[in-house]
């Protein structure tokens, strides 16, 4: 909430602004437009910092944390038109500076206020500004996902199946039966091989072609 | 001890750690060197193998062991100056990571022995530079953003980093494939290239489903009730899914004839790249929601 004083001595703002946090620690920017100032409309441009720091001389503050513990304003002062009688919309969170001209110091540096919540200051056409407090404005998402649960299950089983794929070895083990053997007679011939995809000298290989040798003799 | 000095004590042991990194690196490095002249001097006729190039690698691994530990001390008394777990920005990432990796070589080493010891010039150097180079995103320790205050940071970052350290293993032990299966001879302290990739499928296969936990479940978990939605293409999201997809590629490539081999160890080592720059590219350059580098 700012309370804007003209030249003149008269209130002419007294409102909450909203000011856009733009980053995780709410660094957040905002404009306060005073057309009924006199002689001239005011604008003012700035940042918001919850909870500045300096990170050193000359250095701009910046803000640590995104909850107000320490809350500044920090607010470059423009006067002039500010285009509001054009009769075209206008963003409320940026300045139409085609009309205004910025208040500078006498060696050209632009003019800042920087403000705590109560704090006021003096602006250098006349009048004041006051960061009178700080209100916290809350911006809501809602949504609903119902079928949250489907991509979660089937992640978790494509993972599952995907831990299975690596841990286990494929096989291939290869039968051929035919009629026949070596001399021609009406015996059956039995061959049998195996083969490991992931191949590693495992070992068991010829355990494994043993085995199902025995089972076939037995059989027989 | 107050919070502060606990501060400054991390700060020092991770100084330490880093500086202790570079003499193991060194002494791997004198490993690789001594082996390469013990074979020039074998070929000679002489066929006894030098014990120089075994003793620099012993000694590197005490040292690493030794900077592990102090790592690990730095790493612990960071998280009792924050008041959290150590792995909340970019700086503490990389110091946790890095710390991971280690001890994943550490724990290999004396599981595989030979097979997984070579790469220790790769793994020391690896680390110091990601230990120097996480020094130039130092940030005090202090407090997180309260979108980071969950449970979830110590599941799903925990989860990515030891997923990355197996990454950086795979990758190390592919890259180290490319050149032995170029020249069998090169690098004699290296096994054979067959056995430099099984190295390499193993802890990919290892990591692979550890990353898709880490970013594919924790994290869209997390995102879910955090920020209200389970995938939002947040740019830290987007590269993690490539980096995903590109792993995916290598687990294929390598059983498929035609890929297997050079084709598969470089996609390993393109997923490498892309989990890399996620890392330092998002964290510095793209910005989003998983911004965390400052």
């Amino acid at each position: 909430v700012f309370k804007v004083t003209d030249a003149k001595g008269d209130v002419v703002f007294e409102d909450a602004v909203p000011f856009l946090p733009s980053d995780g620690t709410y660094t957040s920017s905002g404009v306060v437009k005073v057309p009924d100032a006199r002689p001239e409309g005011l604008g003012f441009q700035g940042f918001f910092l919850p909870t500045a720091i300096t990170t050193g001389k000359d250095q701009a503050p910046i803000s640590a944390f995104p909850a107000a513990a320490n809350p500044f304003v920090g607010l470059f002062v423009f006067h002039g038109d500010l285009g509001l009688d054009s009769g075209l919309p206008q963003s409320v969170f940026t300045l139409d500076k085609a009309g205004l001209k910025q208040f500078k110091h006498r060696d050209g540096s632009p003019v800042r206020v920087s403000l705590t919540p109560g704090q006021v200051a003096d602006l250098p056409g006349g009048g004041s500004i006051e960061f009178v407090e700080l209100r916290q404005f809350a911006r809501l998402q809602i949504g609903s996902a119902p079928l949250a649960w489907l991509p979660l299950g089937a992640t978790i089983l494509g993972v599952a199946g995907l831990v299975l794929s690596l841990l286990i070895r494929p096989r291939r083990t290869w039968l051929r039966i035919r009629p026949g053997g070596p001399d021609g007679g009406s015996r059956t011939v039995v061959e049998i091989a195996a083969l490991d995809r992931i191949g590693r000298g495992g070992g068991d290989l010829d355990d494994h072609v043993r085995r199902l040798v025995d089972a076939l003799e037995e059989e027989s | 001890m107050t919070t502060e000095a606990y501060s400054i004590a991390a700060n020092y042991l991770r100084a330490a750690a880093t500086g202790v990194l570079a003499l193991a690196f060194v002494a791997y490095v004198a490993e690789w060197a001594l082996a390469r002249r013990g074979a020039l001097v074998s070929v000679g006729g002489d066929d006894q193998r030098s014990a120089a190039p075994d003793m620099a690698a012993g000694i590197g691994r005490s040292v690493a062991t030794l900077a592990a530990l102090l790592l690990l001390a730095g790493v612990v008394f960071r998280g009792l100056a924050a008041g959290r777990v150590p792995w909340a920005n970019m700086y503490e990432f990389g110091c946790a990571a890095a710390l991971v990796v280690l001890t994943g070589y550490l724990v290999l080493v004396g599981r595989w022995g030979r097979a997984i010891d070579w790469s220790g010039a790769a793994v020391t150097g690896f680390c110091t530079v990601v230990l120097g180079a996480s020094m130039l995103v130092y940030v005090p320790a202090g407090p997180t953003v309260p979108a980071l205050h969950s449970y979830w940071l110590v599941i799903h970052v925990l989860a990515a980093m030891i997923a990355g350290s197996g990454f950086v293993m795979g990758a190390i032990a592919s890259a180290a494939y490319l050149f032995k299966v170029r020249d069998e001879n090169a690098l004699p302290r290296l096994p054979s290239a067959a056995r430099l990739d099984e190295i390499a499928f193993r802890v990919n296969a290892f990591s692979f489903p550890i990353w898709t936990f880490a970013a594919l479940i924790a994290g869209p978990i997390w995102a879910q009730y955090a920020w209200g939605r389970y995938w939002g293409w947040d740019p830290k999201e987007v590269w993690a899914f490539i980096t995903w997809v590109v792993y995916a590629g290598y687990l294929h490539a390598r059983a498929t004839a035609g890929w297997k081999g050079r084709a598969a160890a470089i996609l390993c080592l393109i997923g490498f790249a892309t989990f890399l720059f996620n890392f330092i590219g998002v964290n510095l350059f793209v910005g989003g929601m998983h911004s965390y580098a400052k």
